[in-house]
């Protein structure tokens, strides 16, 4: 039998009560948003604590809960006005990301953190709190061990104080070690690696950078305004990968076992083919990084085109090659 | 017949408010919606029970009468509310980042809800300090079979599901003890395979449709007590053998970076020979062959030997089907 799940009507009404109750003359605008309801959800919600209260539900039993206006009155609930305790799996969310964010040092203020997630284990009560802690040993959130840690006090410093930062970064895409300039708005996680969205003094365009390429930085005197309306969210949740007019559409065949290829490549298609294989295709303004992953792919790859990629590979190879000397 | 909605809330407050132990009977004649006959209404207190205990209010049982033995049930309001507790805006903002990393509900339990009841406890404003607008994390909680997986880990129920291996290829059947989640980046899974007979790691993407949770309530394993759930972190492995690479001092940084590894021998042409631990020789020979001209295999030599007739292949390849 599949566990009984707590519905969720009923958890939104066990904190809807005392939320209004906590702020008295609360507008329907603004209990809306904050349970991510629609009016006519929260006119349901309290007609029906309206029909609610104890027995013998007399006119002086029953819960008091209307709308008048615009301001959501809640009243006669008393026994309700306390929130409840989390439930375990509210309790193991909170742990085990607070724990990982714990886990970068130097990046947070793991002080208040850890009180933080302390008072949260006192929330629970005995028994969900034994619950929470072995389910919490058996969920992990990892942030940690991608190689960019060493970089990400000085980001923070630098994107606090607004002062523009000089970084030797190496492109993967070019095989090339620059120097460059950038202006860092936000450090985001994606895909298991650590980026950082900034204005590229070099190109003058927004950028995304690795943080663990980055292989040093300094933090100088230049000060810079994040553009208006930059939304740092929609940017850590936006495609890691811009097109450009310098792109060019490749065309590779994958075998089943580099099925991996599809998971970390941003493709615009990837087809299956009568033999079990499939037909990635992307756009790229640099061969140099397919090459090599041509060269990683060896018998599990085919290059459909262009032939220009073709040629890359087999100059690395000969180039590389040459390193053995062989 | 009143909602089920009404009922467990009316049910809930009756047990908050009462101060001696209610029996069913009693709850039965005075919360409205149990309905006429008994068997409907011990299934239907039965299931009130258990939502009421996940709910995370602890549900007592207890004799009502010290007399005649009979059993009634209350909810003590201390143990069900959050006590008094204090939360300063600075604990509070690294919680919030906690919880904003979360992005979908397919896993149970809301934490914009649990920082919702702390601030509420703590009668704390909830307005939002920019602690975290430097950064992001997300921690991606839609996929539905988190939801299949996380009950499944809890209750300890073994699970099948079938799997594409290398995110291609056939999808084949598999049957786990399911022992730990683990996100990095990515959810994996970690559990006992029934068909290989040893632990294994799982990505949660190469599931193809859903998870079968094993039926009944007793737990079919037991988690052995200090397994490593750890997902291998690089084509770089535990140390079944080593390999010694020489790097280009563009890319040795960033291979001590990511490896961990000793970057200190560095040649008098400025490359640095790193000793490196592997397991899957394919793996970790693709993992080189990737850097291209920035790193030679020195040892072992079959190692060598076989990155140097790769790319002896690849110096013929054309384009075409």
């Amino acid at each position: 039998m599949p566990r009984v799940a707590a519905s969720p009507r009923l958890e939104r009404l066990l904190s809807l009560v005392p939320w209004v109750m906590a702020h008295t003359g609360v507008t329907v605008t603004e209990v809306c948003e904050r349970f991510k309801i629609t009016r006519e959800e929260l006119a349901a919600d309290l007609d029906l604590l309206f029909m609610c209260g104890l027995p013998p539900f007399g006119p002086g039993d029953l819960i008091v809960a209307y709308i008048e206006g615009d301001r959501v009155v809640i009243e006669e609930a008393d026994y309700l006005a306390r929130p409840m305790r989390l439930t375990r799996w509210e309790a193991v969310r909170l742990l085990v990301t607070g724990r990982a964010l714990a886990r970068l040092e130097g990046v947070f203020e793991a002080d208040s953190l850890q009180r933080g997630l302390e008072k949260l284990e006192a929330a629970l009560s005995p028994e969900e709190a034994a619950a929470a802690a072995a389910l919490a040993e058996r969920v992990a959130v990892e942030l940690e061990g991608t190689g960019a840690e060493p970089m990400l006090a000085e980001l923070r410093e630098s994107i606090a104080d607004r002062r523009r930062l000089k970084i030797t970064y190496y492109s993967f895409g070019r095989d090339e070690i620059s120097e460059r300039e950038i202006d860092p708005y936000v450090v985001f996680g994606a895909l298991g690696n650590w980026y950082v969205s900034a204005h590229d003094h070099s190109s003058e365009e927004q950028r995304v950078f690795r943080v663990d390429r980055i292989k040093e930085m300094t933090i100088t005197d230049e000060t810079f305004e994040p553009p208006e309306g930059f939304d740092a969210a929609s940017v850590a949740r936006g495609p890691l990968f811009v097109p450009s007019s310098h792109d060019v559409e490749v065309t590779l065949d994958l075998a089943p076992a580099a099925g991996w290829v599809r998971e970390i490549t941003p493709h615009d298609r990837a087809d299956p083919l009568p033999d079990g294989w499939t037909r990635m295709i992307l756009r790229t303004p640099h061969f140099q990084w397919l090459a090599r992953l041509v060269l990683r792919l060896g018998e599990d790859v085919r290059v459909v085109g262009p032939p220009e990629l073709a040629e890359r590979v087999r100059e690395t190879a000969k180039g590389t090659l040459g390193r053995y000397g062989a | 017949m009143a909602d089920k909605t009404e009922r467990l809330l009316n049910l809930i407050a009756l047990l908050l408010e009462t101060r001696r132990p209610v029996s069913p009977d009693e709850i039965r004649t005075k919360i409205p919606g149990y309905g006429e006959g008994d068997v409907a209404f011990r299934r239907m207190f039965e299931r009130d029970k258990e939502e009421i205990r996940e709910l995370g209010l602890p549900l007592e049982l207890l004799s009502a009468d010290a007399w005649e033995g009979d059993e009634g049930y209350r909810i003590r309001k201390e143990a069900a509310t959050i006590p008094e507790l204090d939360l300063t805006a600075d604990e509070r903002a690294a919680l919030l980042l906690a919880a904003q990393a979360w992005e979908g509900q397919a896993v149970p339990g809301d934490p914009d809800r649990a920082l919702m009841k702390l601030s509420l406890a703590a009668g704390a404003s909830e307005e939002t300090v920019d602690a975290g607008s430097w950064f992001r994390t997300r921690v991606d909680a839609s996929a539905p079979v988190l939801s299949a997986l996380f009950d499944a880990i809890e209750r300890r129920k073994r699970v099948t599901f079938r799997y594409r291996t290398g995110g291609g290829g056939e999808a084949h059947e598999r049957s786990i003890d399911p022992y730990g989640l683990r996100h990095r980046g990515a959810w994996y899974l970690a559990g006992f395979d029934h068909d290989r007979k040893e632990i294994r790691h799982f990505k949660l993407e190469r599931i193809d449709g859903g998870v079968d949770v094993a039926p009944g309530k007793d737990p079919d394993f037991e988690t052995p007590v200090g397994i490593s759930t750890e997902i291998p972190r690089g084509p770089w492995g535990e140390g079944g053998s080593e390999a010694r690479v020489a790097f280009a001092p563009d890319a040795a940084w960033w291979v001590a970076r990511r490896t961990g590894a000793d970057a200190s021998v560095v040649r008098e042409d400025a490359w640095v020979e790193v000793a490196l631990p592997f397991d899957d020789r394919r793996v970790f020979l693709s993992w080189i062959l990737g850097f291209g001209e920035d790193a030679v295999v020195l040892e072992p030599e079959d190692l060598r030997a076989e990155a140097i007739e790769r790319l002896r292949v690849a110096t013929t390849i054309v384009a075409g089907t």
